[in-house]
């Protein structure tokens, strides 16, 4: 892997940042504790000069010069610049050679630089200092040398150079790591998608047990995998179906038109052959028209029809329609209704979706038989149940009733087209509903529509 | 018998229209452009037009619109490839009394043309009779001869569309568009059984039966003579 690409990833751009953000803290926590290092010490120096001072001005005056230059003698380190001076600004006593101006003669400390006679410095040395006048008008001055700061400087200098270098090098080459690590995975997701993309459309991105924001993405991707499989399965299963459901009569049509041609066939044989192709024709029409609906409904992506709908109202007019064709069959039809909430939706189309239901049920229900149409709450949503005592559908069989143009073998048998669940599933998508398909009470098949209620955003 | 404007640009369609239309005794008139058949249906009268959505020169609403702006009220039956519920509603609005989705079955547009031109003529009666069985619209109730029959509002409403049509041809269609308003394909035989059942009751055993089905488009309530 080039270090370029390496360079250009988000995660080392971040690493980037992050050190900076360290080595700026670092120079403030050193800066801060440089700064009361030395509010400390000075105060310390201070208050020791200042009661030097004090001491000093209580001597007797003619002992003052023998009192001071003993003080310097036992100052093996040399840290004392003290000075007496007369009026004239002569010395009397003391280590510096000239008076030290312009330090008013308040007691008060100050920082200045003195010139010294101290060998090893260049004349000037910087010292904290205060300076009295004493009631025969010397000027007594005492001062301290304050390279105790400085060398706290150099020490902070020092530590601060050592800390921040080793940190913002491991922070970087922390950086180098994570961004590899992050370059691998994106690497791992792209020949994944490569492969995809060359037709294996069953491959799904690699997702690692840690559940991270590249897991949490690729997860996502793949459940649009998923779905993207699913449609190209359904897609490619249901020309196959199609093709099928409309082969089988077709066929059946020229066998009948064939013989119907036959010139030895008195005509009053003829006109029923030609009845009957009629009724297979009008199949085949019924058919291609229920794929064409559904196909306007999957694609309708507009909502313009979208209102408050009444599903008591709805459910009340389906069970009118329907109520004489289960009677007809000598099926029992039960409505059971609850208070629902409101929902918003193309009342048309949700009336279409439960006759189909209840067309169905009624159709796979055994005379004696029973089917409900029940419309209740649950939670926040409107549930509408279709309930019958027919054979049920299978449960491997449930999910591929709902996909497009898909017909069970049990239905085969049936009159219709068989894609009206297929039909009832585009509607309910279309909706954002949820379709459920389970075991009713018996043994039949429950197909339950939940709708959230009008207001809720569907998840 | 009806004269009736037929205004498409489909050669092939046109002919097959007018062909049904002709075998059926109507007399029919065919324009294939938009502003020919607009000038037609402006300057002599007809029972029914039917127009298709997509002609030239002139589409087939702006063409509606511009009829009914110059005052003409003939029925006119919309043709459409277009089956969105969405189209059809822009249709009707748009001063259409009728609409019908391409490709449609010949007697399916017969029987709806039909039906509208009759619509021009006939009146408001408060009591509908046909043979011996009388429907006072006012009161709600049906009558065969003296025999009350008990029929639910929806029924009622059926036999009401069969009797205003009676002696003509209505689809399942229809019925299922006019007596129910619902605008989808019900599949199977869901009006088959509606009718069965008033059938049932309207048709006593001995008595003449009126309701027959005209195998491959509708039913016809019919008098016997």
């Amino acid at each position: 892997m080039p270090w370029t690409e390496l360079l250009r990833t988000t995660a080392f751009r971040w690493t980037f940042g992050l050190a900076a953000v360290l080595a700026m803290s670092i120079l403030l926590m050193a800066g801060f504790f440089y700064w009361q290092t030395v509010v400390y010490l000075t105060g310390r120096i201070d208050t020791s000069l200042l009661s030097d001072v004090t001491h000093f001005a209580e001597v007797d005056q003619a002992e003052m010069p023998a009192r001071l230059t003993a003080a310097l003698a036992s100052d093996p380190r040399r840290r004392k610049a003290y000075g007496l001076f007369d009026r004239e600004g002569h010395r009397l006593a003391g280590n510096l050679p000239y008076q030290p101006s312009p330090l008013p003669p308040d007691g008060r400390v100050a920082q200045m630089k003195v010139m010294s006679d101290r060998q090893n410095q260049n004349g000037t040395i910087t010292v904290r200092a205060a300076a009295v006048r004493l009631d025969n008008g010397n000027l007594l001055f005492m001062g301290r040398i304050a390279d105790e700061l400085q060398e706290i400087e150099d020490i902070v200098t020092r530590a601060m150079l050592l800390a921040i270098l080793p940190a913002v090098v491991i922070a970087l080459l922390g950086g180098a790591l994570v961004s590899k690590s992050a370059l691998r995975r994106v690497e791992a997701v792209r020949r994944a998608c490569l492969s995809i993309m060359e037709g294996h459309l069953e491959r799904r991105l690699p997702v690692r047990s840690k559940q991270d924001e590249f897991d949490r993405l690729s997860e996502i991707v793949n459940r649009m995998l998923d779905d993207i499989e699913r449609l190209i399965a359904e897609a490619r299963g249901a020309g196959d179906a199609v093709a099928h459901d409309v082969r089988t009569p077709l066929t059946r049509l020229r066998v009948r038109l064939e013989r119907a041609l036959r010139s030895d066939l008195p005509p009053a044989e003829v006109a029923p052959m030609l009845e009957k192709a009629i009724v297979d024709i009008d199949a085949l029409l019924t058919t291609v028209t229920a794929i064409l609906r559904i196909t306007e409904v999957e694609q309708s992506r507009r909502r313009s029809n979208f209102g408050s709908m009444d599903l008591d109202e709805i459910v009340e007019a389906v069970s009118e329609l329907y109520r004489p064709i289960a009677e007809e069959k000598g099926v029992g039809f039960v409505v059971e209704r609850e208070p629902a909430p409101g929902v918003n939706g193309d009342a048309d189309l949700v009336f279409e979706a439960l006759a189909n239901l209840v067309d169905n049920a009624i159709k796979f229900t055994p005379p004696q038989g029973r089917v409900t149409l029940s419309l209740g709450r649950s939670g926040e949503e409107a549930s509408v149940a279709v309930l019958d005592t027919g054979p049920g559908i299978p449960v491997e069989d449930r999910q591929a009733v709902l996909r497009r143009f898909y017909r069970g073998d049990s239905s085969r048998s049936k009159p219709g087209t068989g894609l009206g669940l297929s039909l009832v599933a585009a509607i309910v998508r279309l909706h954002g509903f949820t379709l459920t398909l389970g075991e009713a009470p018996g043994g039949g098949c429950a197909a339950v529509i939940a709708a959230k209620a009008e207001g809720i955003a569907p998840s | 018998m009806f004269k009736v404007l037929v205004v498409e640009d489909d050669v092939e369609t046109a002919q097959e229209i007018i062909e049904e239309f002709t075998s059926a005794g109507l007399e029919v008139r065919h324009e294939s452009t938009g502003p020919e058949g607009l000038a037609q249906a402006r300057t002599e009268a007809f029972d029914v037009i039917t127009l298709d959505r997509m002609l030239p020169g002139l589409d087939g609403l702006s063409l509606l619109d511009a009829l009914r702006s110059a005052g003409v009220t003939t029925p006119v039956l919309v043709l459409s490839a277009l089956s969105s519920v969405d189209e059809r509603v822009k249709g009707l609005r748009a001063g259409g009394d009728d609409y019908l989705v391409k490709p449609f079955a010949a007697a399916e547009l017969l029987a709806r043309v039909e039906a509208l031109a009759r619509r021009g003529t006939e009146s408001r009666p408060t009591l509908l009779k046909v043979d011996n069985v009388e429907l006072d619209l006012l009161s709600r109730v049906a009558r065969r001869g003296p025999r009350v029959l008990d029929l639910s509002p929806r029924e009622f409403k059926l036999l009401e569309f069969l009797m205003r049509h009676a002696g003509h041809v209505v689809t399942r269609a229809m019925l299922f568009e006019q007596v129910w308003r619902y605008r989808f394909d019900p599949g199977t035989n869901l009006v088959d059984v509606h009718i069965g059942r008033i059938r049932r009751k309207v048709d006593d055993a001995g008595e003449r039966p009126l309701i027959h089905t005209v195998r491959g488009v509708g039913f016809m309530l019919r008098a016997v003579d």
